[in-house]
Formats: C-alpha cells, structure tokens, sequence
C-alpha cells in the first residue's frame, strides 16, 4: 500500500489565515464549499482524518481541522492550488503523496477542491460547528412554500352553473382560451366499448352493446357504469393499477428470488378493497397501520403487506445497509404512491428539487423504525414477515387464553397487537401448530419503543449522524405528530400517526395524487404527468383548478372512487370522440393536452391477454388465492440458473385465468405479458410504458396461446354462427371488435378464409414435431412435465418419452441432446418393409431421428434410428438401446426449410436408407434388432415437419400416419381467428 | 456540459417533457424514418440511431462474461510471492468485515509473459496468451458485494439494488442500434443454463422494456415466437401479415393523427424480417471451414463430465462477430451456467474449475480476436472479459477458492483500448487492489467513454433524479487503457 510519506513542509510560513475573514463573508463560496467540498471530505477523507482517527494529526472534519492542517503543515495554500498540499495529494502527481490512498478522486472532484483552493478556500468561521455531517442550514424558502403542490385545495374555484360537471367547465374553459372546443361525442359503440376497458379491461358481449345502442333512455349510458362498478372484474381491473404502484410481487428478487409466502394476500386485499369501493383515507390508513388501527380488522392486517413488497436480499453484502435499504422502500414507495413525493432523494443528501432536507427523510424513516426486518422465516407467531389473518384484539385474546391468562388489556388501551415487549415472548405462548388462524404477509413491530433512529451521512449505516424524532416534512406541516402508545403495547404507533396525517383532509397532496391517477387511466395521462411526482421536478398541473376541484369532490363524496369514476366518465370531455382529425386542433395543441379529443389507447398487457380469454369463452373467472403458473416455455425457462425451480404447471382450466392472478416472479416475467409493457415489480411504476415492437407481433403471430386461443375461438364461432363462413365472420367480429364486419371486410376475410383452406389442404398429411424444453432443468421442475411437454407433436396417436437426461448435479438435470425426447406412434407395428416421409427442418434443428423396430424403454428407447444432422450435412445409422451404437454415417445435402424425401428399408438384418430415391446407406448390422417395432420421430433444437409418414410393411399395403389435424376449412377458421386478434383495432381502445 | 456534482439539478426532465408534448404534432414520415423497430415507444423512436457524446469508431461492444467469477491469481495475475508462501496461514477478509485464518494456495499454473507487452497470463490459456498484445488487462478492481445475486446485478447494473437497467440497455439507450432488423442488445446464454437472477442482469430496470436485452438462443428458436408454433410455412405467415395490414389500413384511414396505429403496421413488417434476419445471423453454414476450426466447433468436448469444449462457446462467439458485422451496439455472452463448477464458481477446486472453463473459452476468445483483427473489425469493436468479481488467495474445502470483491482482473480488447497494457496491481497475495484502484463504476464508465458516451452525462430521469449508469458518485474512464 502507497503510504503518504510525511515531509516538512517548507511552506508552513504560509498559511491561510489572511484569507479567513475574507472567506467568512463570502456566501457564494461557503455555499460551495457545503455543496462540493465538506461532502467529498466526508465521503473520502474522514475515515481517516477525522473524529475517530487523525493520521498526520490533521482533521479535515470542521473548518477549524482543515484551518489548522497536520504535522506537515497547513494543507492549502489559499489561491494557490499549486502549492497546496490537499491538491498535490489528490492529484497523484506525488509519487509519495497521494491522497486517499486506495481510492483516488475523480477527476470532478479534483477539479473541484481546485477551484476551492483558488476562490480561497471559503468556509465557515471557525467557530460554527464541528461538522460530522454538513451542517448547512436548510431554508424551506417562500418560493418552495408557494409550490403548488403544497398548497391547500384552492375550494373556492369557479365550478361552473347548475348542472354542469365540473370536469367539462374546467376543460371547455381552457380550450375556450385557444379557440378549441370538445370533439363531438363518441359513437354509443365506441363509448360502451371505452367504459368496458376503462372499468373492467373486459370487451362487453355483442349483446350488451346491442342493448345499449338501443337503449335511449336518458340513464342508459349511467347505468352501464353503475353496472360495471358492480362487477367483481372492476377490482381485478383497478386493483391492477394499485399493484404497479404498489411494486407487488410474489417474490424475493436477487440470487435465489424464493417465494414471498402470501404475498397474494395483499394482491387480493387490493382487488378487495376497490370492489367495496373502501373509503381511500382507510385505505391508505390500512396500508400503513392496518394493525395499528383501534378497529383493526383481519383485512387491515393484511393491507400491511404493502411495506412487505419490496425486494428482499437473503444474502445481502452488508447487513446493516440491507436494513435501510429495506425501510428507504417502504419510505420511497410511501412517498411516491400516497404523497407524489420522492422523498429517496433526500436519503443522502437534501433533496435538489424539493424542500426536504436530508433530515427530514430519517425523521419520516423514523416512523418506520419499529418494524422488525422482513426475514425467511415461515409464518408463525413469532415470524417477523407474518401475522395472524385476524382482529389483533381476537389473536391478543386467543394467546392470552393459552397462556390460561386472565383478559388482556381492554381494547381501549390502543395499539393492539398480539405480543407486548413487557410480556416476553414465551414457548407456550406461541403454538403455531394449533394455533387457529390464518396468516398473512404483515409488518411486526417488536414493542412499543423502537431503536433511535439517526441520520445516516450520505446514505451510509456505518455513518450515523445526529438522532431525530418522527416528524413530518416542515414545507406541509407545522403540526407535531400525535403518537401515543400503551404501556404494553406491540407497536410504537407511529405509523398510525403518520397514516393518519396522511389521510386527513388537509394534507394537500394525498386526494390529488389519487384523483390525478385515476384521470391517468381514464385519459391516458395524469392532469400531473408526473403521477408519482409532484414536486418540483415533476410536471405542473395542466389543469390547476380541475384537480383541486376534483380533489375536493372525493374528499366532500367520503373519498369514494366508485364516485369519481362516475364523476369523470359523466362528464362530456370523457364522452367525446377520439378522433384526432381537426386541423385548428393539432395547430393549437398538438399534444392534446387541453383534451380537445379523447386519447386512443393502446390496452395493457393484462387487458390484451384477459380481452383473449374473454372472447373466446375461454376466460375462468376464478378469484383469489395464490395464483397460476402460465405455461413458459423450454426457451424461456432456459434464461434460469436451475430452469424451471419453484415454478409450478398449472391446469389449463387454471390458465384460462385473469392476468392479474398470474404469479409474480421477479427474475421471471412471463414473456406474454412483458412484451407488452408489464411493470417492472421493484419499485412504484407511475405509468405503464406503451412500446410498439416487433416482439409484440411476433408474440399475437405465433406464441402457443394465441394458438391455443384461436382454436378455442373456432369453436366458439362453430357453436354460435354454424358452419357458414359469413355468419363465422360476422360473428368474430362482433365478439372481438363489437361490430359487424362491412362488406370490404366480409370480402378480405372471406378470401383469407379460402386461401387458408387450400394451404392447409396442402398439408392436410403433415405431421409436427417441436421439442418444448430447455436443455436443463431443475429436478423439482422435471417431473411436473408430462413428456408431450418435452416434444410437442400430434395429440393423438403418439406416444411421448423425455429421452435420456444426466444424473442431478447441483439440483439441475442436463439433456444428452443425441438421444432427446421422443415420439412414438401407436398406429401399427414394422418388422421388415420400409417406412418413407417428405421431411423438412426448421432452422434451429440441431438433430432429427426417425426410429423404426423401435421400442420405449422407460423414457428411453431401443430400435433404430436414421439421424439427420443439418449442421454438419450427415446422415447417420444407429442402433439405440443404452449405449447407442453407429452402424454407417455418409456427407447428405439436408436444407434447411425444404422438403426433402426419405426412406428407410429393412429386412432382416440388413437397413437401407434412400434419400431422394439415392441410396446413401446401406448396413447390415452384426448385433441385430430383429423384432416387431413401433416407428417414431425425435428431434432437439427446432422443429420437424413430415409429410406423408408412410409405412410400408413387406407384402401389405402402405398405411398413411394421419396428422390428427382437423379438417383444413377448420384450421383455416382457426387462423381467421389469429387474424381478428392481430387487428389494431382489438389492441387499441377509441 | 452538465458537471457530475449537479446531477440531482436536472433541466433535462424540462427537455423531457417538451418533448413528450410535442410528439402529436411530428410529422409520421419523420417518425417511422429509419428508426429501431425492434424497439420503437409509440411517443417516440427509443432506438433512433443516436450521435454519440464524442466521434469515435468503436461501434459494437462483445461483454463475454465469465460468470462464477474466474480466478485472477491462476490467470492473469501472476503472484510469485503466493506461490512462495503456499500453505502458510493468514488472516484475510472473506467475507463482508469477516476476517478469519485461511492457507494461502498458490496457483498451479505455468506463468510465461507474453507478447512484447510482456503480459503475465498462465498456462491455462496459452491461445489467448498469443493475443497479449491485443490486451489491456486491469488487475485493480473492486466491487461491493461478496454474493453473486448482487455482485452479478451490480456489474450489469452499477447497483447491488435490482431494478436499474443494465448497462446494454444503457449503450442502447444512448446509441440507439444500426439494424432495424435485429435487436440492438442481444444476450446469449449458456447451455448449461442461465446465470443467477436470471433476466435481471439483462433488464431496462426503470426503463422502457424496448431497451431490454433480447436472449438470442444459439439453440431452439433465436428469438421467443419467431416460428409459428404451428408450423405454419412463410408463404402463409406472410399472408397473414398481409391481410391483417390490410385491414389495419382501413382502420388508420378513419384515424388520422395516430401514428402509433402507423407505427404497429411497420413492426408486423418488421417482425416479417426478422424471421429471416434473426435465423441469417445465427447460419454459420457459409463461415469457412477454417474459421469454425479457429473457433473451436469441431473440438470434442474433453475429460470431464461438465466439460462441452469449446464448441459452443465458440459458436456464440462467432455469431457475436456476424452480429458486429450486422450492426449490433451491444452483445453480452455469459460463459458458464447453474451452479459451482457448471460456472467459474470455484469453490470446490479450482484446478477442476480452470480444467472445465478454460478449454471452453480458450480457442474461442482467441479466434474472436484474430477474426476481428483480420477482418478490420477491431477498432470497431471493444471486446470486454471478466466475471462478477474474483476470487481468494486462500483455499476453501479441498482446493477451492471462494468470492472475493476486493481486487480482480479484467480485460478489454479493441475499441481503442491500449493494447499491451498490464493496469493496477493486486497486494502480493492478489487478494486486494492496492495500486490503481478503481471501482467497477470506473470499469463501466470505460466502456460508455469508448462507446462514445460522456459516463456523467447519459442519464435517464426517473424518480426524481436524472439516472445514471455510474451513480449519483460519478466516475471517470481508466485513462492508463484507453
């Protein structure tokens, strides 16, 4: 290690002195040196020089420390940076005196005490404080008081005469400005259609649509509304939005990313909790004190889960900085999600844009201080991540109980909770394996008096600064918190303190975050673009008066959402067309942001795959639980360390469920849904992005559920239109597009439907064959796969086989990708004969086999196999059995994508093989396999079409292996459906 | 120019929003003209060719990264003095502020210096000691985290906290790709499996999911739902396209002022393409016979049971140069899968470990490098190699090495790197980076400053805060390699 050698210095006549007085006065330049310098000597240099140790006798750690200098003399030179030893140390230009030793500044920060020492060296006067941390003093100025955002609801805004929504005042007014005004009302089709989405993210039937476009009764249009807030699907719908803000996943993140055990129990609290249209002030009360609250319930228990979402490292590299990672999540997420506030950023420093000093993220911190860190610990009654799914006071009474107790303390004392610090945790106090309940994620405080809570310099647990109290950010309130805790209480009663300044009427922030993100889901954006920030860097309010007028109808209607829905989608400005074709219109305001149109909108992942399910018939309404497990490919799978680990196969009748039960797994984003913008799970997502790429349309082209829906789809249109092709358009478009079809379309359609008829008749006697695997897979995962899930192929008929895989290592199995999975066909048996096809490989095929005399052996099979492979241009022989022996080999011409004829002939022990009608191999084979066999197909890497599969046992007629395909007008019907689903205008919403 | 100090005082996000505002207005042929279909926001073209911050020739970057974290001290970081003190036993930090006695191992390797540089590399792989002269190999650097979750996430990521995007989706991000007919960050991945956390190492994190990396399978379909799972032929799928477009006009002619609707057209179009740009650059049957021996795929796999040879490790390097060749900003090969000794995770033995990897890795870097050279692909071309961290000079179990964050060896090739360069010294055990040190924010912000990028101005705002690779502390390009 280069070590600092200590030199006189000969400067030491030189000091800085001079320049003090000067410096003092200089606010500018103290401003700097609090900005730039004191926090780069905290983060770089007080380890060494200052309060602890002081190397070279020199403190860097106060005004006074860096004044004074070290044994070598006074470490700067004031103006002079060239003969200032603070800057020849960091500059490295000293082979000998090179500052900080391990790590050298960056060039920015060497740049930057530069300057410093060239504008003098300004700082504070010596006497002010010994800074451990920057002392600079924080001004919450008149400008950042007057920020909007903090300002109290402005209620005495004009609200426009009698019967008009406020909505369309607001809207009219400002567009009146620009000489604009609303477009003309959307069609009654396309305004159902819209409520649909917007409220269930469901299409309505044909039906309802019918009725509705007839319905003229002046109410219609509310009743349709009232309806959908009926439904249960309006909560999977709302609750969704909820859960991206809320970043919910199922589990942990990092290295192993384990199951978040009932996590789901917050998923469907979510769900809950917009169906019974929950008061939002108790929602967000629940949330952050569910089990705090005097009148806790089960349900408001569970809502804590919320704090429990965050990322979980179980093998952090610094526990103590895990800790606060931990709680600056719950905080951020807090923040961004109830307040529109990213309080993170003053996490290590005093946020750049807002009025929060650093001090004040550790005294909001200081709320959360009590809650014991989340672990992997199953739940139990002494499990820090869970609690009992039950009213507090009942848990309280039933271990009281146990414990052959007397009564708890009465309810009116507070805080409940089922364990007090001043009554220990005892062994018989804690039976979980009688214990009654259910459980739940939840957050635990272990007492009513949680550790201090200090200030952390620049972010780091190993720098703890000054101690602070829970207090709320000064720029919104002077009020002090109202905490109070009970004498054996389970909990500080902290967060209910903040959850209920939060939630009260006079917070500024909480009502107009949430009117703005529910505007966000019905315009497409925010009044605030900014849904999660509504501080100074976040945009401005388009409509200023709009959303306080907005905000204080939700306070006013008992902060009801069900009533906001109802106010906004009343209003004329929701109503109005989408049409975005007035020129005055895009000349005034191209970006729409005075709402001169509705927005077209592109619908979310969920809302794409459940809009899917629900037109085909498909769609399982199921709620609530843990979830399903989509179906993932080999392909994707193979992106794991141990494919396949905790997953799990879910039935199809499980599958057919709404996305929003589809199971989180953070390391495992199921493609479908990603594709189409999921949300990212770690942190408060404001917006859904909206990408328009070309994996989206490979994905509605061909991924397996499309298929699978399609042919579901088919069968729907059989069932309910018959068997004639314009009825079977009509009627997929009014399932799937809520309109009949006009006559250009019938006529596009019909001819597809022709077209496609010929092409499957064309290959009506082709066979397919795909293997559906990863070439490793975790052993918990391998026995869940039916083998025709290894290689896909024909449903009936064939047998399936995984073929050989390695013995475990380290939990994982690995394919021996020679002898894969494999089919074998039922149909007949071949002894001696010959068995003949039209084969053709996909590009990723690394390896294809046709068996004959084959027989399965387990998983793997003994018989014959020609082996294709394209990569090297070969054709092998081989005898299988469990050590495959290569009876011939010969160079082959095998394209890629082009038919090509094969043949097989064998008698006895002799085996031909023709390609082209050219012999290219032929064997007699010294250890025989002379027996009856069944004939079969293997391939691994890509898929392998046969036409025509043929056997042709000697002296009898040939017998054609049917592809089990259905007849080609109904494939042909079946891709009219793929069709119907790749029109943008099933994606888009008018 | 914005300096580091001011990061959190971002105008950018007024910039930002402007341009959000303004997007209705810009004329569709603008929109759709020339960008990244792969990857193309409805508000805007997020991978439109971009200028880079400074001129430079580099285009595309090869991350081949070693995953298990490879032992510096038997392969590039020569410690006599360990070899000296072998069996002795001394106290060292093996875990996070957990110092206990270990046995110093020496390495078992052959040293040689190589090359004029003189580059210390052993035994272990004598192919790539033939390139030493193409090498800027730093043995100086450090990162944060002792586990591989993190440590895996922080090297993709800058944090050891998930959910920031990865430093292809940066260069993404801040290049924009060359081909619109493939992804601009592509992933290939192991046989044996995927690395540890999975597709978070290549996530936008916060970003559009357009800046993603997109796996590219050397095995199985190169892109998820490329084929039809139905087997459909081209002809047919083309019909599809055709039809489904033809209808999808019928519906923008009655929506006008909605180029999104325009946008989605183009990328069926574009997704046509793909089906056989994707499959082109992963044929290697018009690659010479020569060049596929130079990368090993004719080499059996050898000895051990979790060994594959070199075959499909070099396959995958080949294909990474057809994919510089078509224009790909940014291509990241993990070498190495699942568990302990499927990877370099060399806890139990590392002579095992380097008898499984190096053979794997050997041949195929080494042809990378002569290919590219050859090919005057190099200097357009920075090729990248390392793991997560590095490992101890003490042993664990029976001749294993454990994690060890504190001091390792990576290096760089092409792109402007200086070449011949040995940077930064590990202490005389290699257990620590004493001299030149630089963190791994400086190794990142290294290969954005090549790339053509200023490390301290590509920011991404979100939460508040204009979002960069290299963090709210900044960093600087190792100056001594470039």
């Amino acid at each position: 290690m280069p070590v600092a050698r200590v030199i006189a210095s000969a400067l030491g006549c030189l000091t800085a002195t001079g320049s003090i007085a000067a410096a003092t006065d200089d606010a500018p330049g103290i401003e700097f040196f609090e900005r730039k310098i004191r926090p780069l000597f905290a983060d770089h240099c007080f380890s060494c020089h200052g309060a602890e140790k002081q190397k070279g006798r020199l403190r860097l750690d106060s005004p006074a420390g860096i004044r004074a200098g070290g044994e070598s003399g006074p470490c700067f030179v004031s103006g002079d940076s060239g003969k200032s030893r603070l800057i020849t140390a960091v500059s490295y230009t000293d082979k000998d005196l090179q500052m900080p030793p391990k790590e050298r500044l960056t060039e920015r920060q060497v740049a930057d005490l530069t300057q410093w020492v060239r504008m003098g060296a300004p700082m504070p006067p010596d006497d002010a404080p010994i800074a451990a941390e920057a002392k600079r003093e924080f001004h919450i100025t008149a400008e950042d008081r007057a920020h909007w955002a903090f300002q109290p609801l402005k209620r005495n805004a004009a609200q426009g005469t009698g019967s008009e929504n406020p909505v369309d005042f607001h809207i009219t007014a400002k567009l009146k400005e620009k000489g604009l005004a609303l477009n003309p009302p959307a069609t009654r089709r396309e305004l159902i259609r819209r409520a649909y989405f917007d409220l269930i993210g469901l299409p309505p039937a044909p039906e309802e649509v019918a009725a509705f476009e007839k319905d003229e009764s002046p109410d219609s249009y509310q009743k349709v509304i009232d309806h959908l807030l009926s439904l249960p699907q309006y909560g999977e719908r709302w609750g969704r939005h909820w859960l991206d803000v809320a970043r919910f996943a199922q589990s942990n993140g990092y290295e192993r990313d384990g199951e978040k055990p009932l996590a789901w129990r917050y998923r469907d609290y979510v769900i809950k909790a917009f169906n019974d249209d929950k008061p939002y002030g108790r929602f967000v009360m629940e949330q952050l004190a569910g089990d705090e609250l005097p009148d806790a319930t089960a349900e408001s228990v569970a809502a804590t889960a919320f704090q429990r979402m965050g990322v979980f490292d179980d093998e952090p590299d610094d526990k103590r900085m895990a800790e606060f990672d931990a709680l600056d999540d719950v905080l951020s997420t807090a923040g961004a999600a109830f307040m529109g506030l990213t309080i993170g950023c003053a996490r290590c420093h005093d946020h750049k844009f807002d009025p929060i000093p650093q001090r004040e993220y550790y005294s909001l911190l200081a709320f959360f201080r009590g809650v014991r860190p989340y672990t992997n610990e199953a739940p139990g009654h002494g499990a820090a991540g869970f609690a009992p799914l039950a009213p507090p006071q009942q848990v309280k009474q039933w271990l009281a109980d146990q414990a052959g107790n007397p009564k708890p303390q009465s309810v009116a004392s507070g805080g409940a909770g089922e364990e007090s610090a001043a009554k220990p945790r005892r062994k018989n106090l804690l039976p979980p394996k009688n214990s009654p309940f259910e459980w739940t994620l939840a957050v635990r405080e272990s007492g009513g008096t949680p550790p201090p809570t200090r200030v952390l310099i620049r972010g780091n647990a190993a720098t703890e600064g000054a101690e602070v109290e829970p207090a709320f950010p000064a720029v919104l309130s002077a009020e002090k918190p109202n905490i109070t805790v009970a004498a054996n209480a389970s909990s500080s009663g902290r967060r209910l303190a903040l959850a209920s300044w939060i939630a009260a009427p006079q917070n500024p922030l909480t009502a107009r975050v949430m009117v703005n993100r529910v505007w966000q889901h019905h315009f497409g954006k925010g009044i605030v673009r900014t849904t999660t920030d509504f501080g100074r860097a976040g945009s401005p309010p388009t409509h200023p008066e709009l959303l306080d007028s907005l905000a204080a109808a939700f306070i006013d209607g008992g902060w009801s959402i069900k009533k906001l829905h109802r106010l906004i989608m009343l209003s004329q400005t929701y109503r109005q067309s989408s049409k975005a074709d007035r020129a005055e219109g895009f000349a005034a305001d191209p970006g729409n942001d005075l709402l001169w149109h509705q927005n077209l909108r592109r619908l979310e992942a969920e809302a794409v795959r459940d809009s899917v399910l629900c037109v085909t018939g498909s769609l399982n309404p199921v709620m609530g639980g843990r979830g399903f497990f989509p179906h993932l490919g080999g392909e994707v799978l193979a992106g794991q360390s141990r494919p396949g680990l905790d997953w799990e196969v879910s039935s199809s009748a499980e599958q057919a469920r709404r996305s929003v039960y589809a199971f989180v797994r953070r390391t495992m984003a199921v493609p479908f849904l990603e594709t189409f913008d999921y949300n990212n799970t770690t942190s408060p997502l404001p917006e859904r992005a909206v990408t328009t790429v070309a994996p989206q349309a490979l994905m509605l082209l061909n991924d397996g559920f499309m298929h699978a829906q399609a042919v579901a789809f088919a069968e729907r249109l059989l069932r309910e239109a018959g068997d004639k092709p314009i009825a079977q358009i009509t009627r997929s478009w009014q399932l799937a597009l809520n309109r009949a079809p006009s006559p250009q379309e019938t006529k596009t359609a019909a001819d597809w439907l022709e077209r496609q008829t010929k092409a499957f008749t064309a290959l009506s006697s082709r066979l397919a064959f795909r293997p559906d695997v990863a070439a490793a897979l975790a052993t918990d995962y391998f026995p869940k796969l039916s083998p025709s899930q290894f290689l896909t192929g024909p449903a009936e008929g064939w047998n399936y086989y995984r073929g050989h895989w390695a013995p475990p290592y380290e939990g994982i199995r690995v394919v021996d990708r020679e002898i894969g999975p494999f089919a074998l066909w039922q149909g007949g048996m071949l002894k001696d004969g010959a068995v003949s096809a039209k084969v053709t490989l996909s590009s990723p095929v690394e390896l294809a086999g046709l068996l004959f005399r084959a027989s399965a052996q387990g998983d793997e099979v003994r018989g014959y196999e020609v082996v294709l492979d394209p990569r090297r241009q070969k054709i092998t022989l081989r005898r299988d059995g469990p050590k495959p022996v290569e009876l011939a080999s010969a160079a082959a011409r095998l394209p890629i994508g082009e038919p090509f004829p094969l043949t097989v002939e064998c008698g006895d022990t002799r085996v031909q093989v023709r390609l082209h009608d050219t012999v290219i191999l032929e064997t007699v084979d010294p250890e025989p396999i002379v027996a009856e066999g069944r004939i079969g197909v293997r391939t691994w890497g890509g898929a392998v079409w046969l036409d025509s599969l043929t056997l042709h046992p000697e002296g009898a007629a040939g017998i054609a292996v049917p592809s089990g395909d259905p007849p080609p007008a109904r494939q042909a019907l079946q891709s009219l459906c793929l069709l119907v689903f790749n029109l943008n205008e099933f994606l888009y919403v008018d | 120019m914005k300096s580091r100090n001011s990061l959190c005082t971002g105008t950018r996000r007024q910039f930002l929003w402007q341009a959000g505002a303004g997007f209705a207005g810009v004329a569709l042929s603008a929109l759709l003209d020339g960008d990244g279909f792969f990857a193309r926001a409805a508000e805007a073209p997020p991978l439109a060719p971009k200028p880079p911050h400074r001129p430079v020739r580099v285009k595309s970057c090869i991350f081949l990264f070693m995953y298990g974290g490879p032992s510096q001290m038997d392969l590039f970081d020569y410690k006599p003095e360990l070899q000296k003190r072998d069996g002795q036993t001394v106290n060292l930090e093996l875990r996070r502020k957990d110092v206990k006695p270990g046995v110093l191992l020496g390495s078992k390797r052959k040293w040689a210096q190589h090359g004029q540089s003189g580059l210390w590399v052993s035994d272990a792989l004598p192919n790539i000691a033939k390139h030493a002269d193409k090498l800027a190999v730093i043995k100086s650097l450090y990162s944060d985290s002792f586990a591989h979750g993190s440590a895996m996430i922080q090297m993709n990521s800058g944090r050891v906290i998930q959910g920031h995007p990865s430093i292809g989706s940066w260069i993404d991000y801040g290049l924009g790709t060359l081909n619109r007919n493939l992804p601009g960050y592509v992933v290939m991945l192991d046989p044996r499996g995927g690395p540890i956390s999975g597709s978070a190492n290549w996530s936008s994190g916060f970003m559009p999911a357009a800046y993603q990396g997109t796996v590219l399978r050397s095995s199985g379909q190169p892109v998820l739902d490329l084929d039809s799972s139905s087997g459909y032929p081209p002809e047919m799928q083309r019909d599809l396209i055709d039809t489904a477009n033809a209808l999808n006009a019928e519906h923008l002619a009655a929506r006008p002022g909605y180029s999104e609707l325009q946008a989605r057209i183009a990328s069926y179009e574009l997704a046509f393409q793909l089906q056989s740009s994707a499959p082109e650059a992963l044929d290697l049957s018009k690659e010479a016979a020569a060049t596929k021996e130079m990368y090993g795929l004719n080499d059996p796999a050898a000895g051990h049971p979790l060994a594959l040879g070199p075959a499909p490790f070099g396959r995958q390097c080949l294909i990474a140069r057809r994919l510089v060749e078509r224009g790909v900003r940014f291509i990241q090969i993990y070498h190495g899968g699942g568990h302990q000794q499927q990877n370099w995770d060399a806890h139990n033995g590392v002579e095992e470990n380097l008898t499984i990897h190096c053979p794997e890795i050997d041949k195929p870097v080494s042809a990378l490098l002569a290919d590219l050279d050859q090919r005057g692909l190099l200097d357009e071309t920075l090729v990248v190699w390392g793991g997560e961290f590095g490992r101890q000079p003490v042993t664990q179990g029976n001749g294993g090495r454990d994690h060890n964050p504190k001091g390792f060896t990576y290096f760089m090739a092409g792109g402007g790197v200086r070449a011949g360069t040995s940077y930064g010294e590990t202490d005389e055990l290699g257990h620590e980076a004493v001299a030149d040190r630089h963190h791994i924010r400086d190794l990142h912000a290294t290969i954005l400053h090549l790339m053509g990028m200023d490390p301290n101005k590509l920011s991404y705002f979100y939460g508040g805060l204009d979002q960069r690779l290299v963090g709210v502390t900044g960093a600087d390009p190792i100056k001594a390699i470039i």
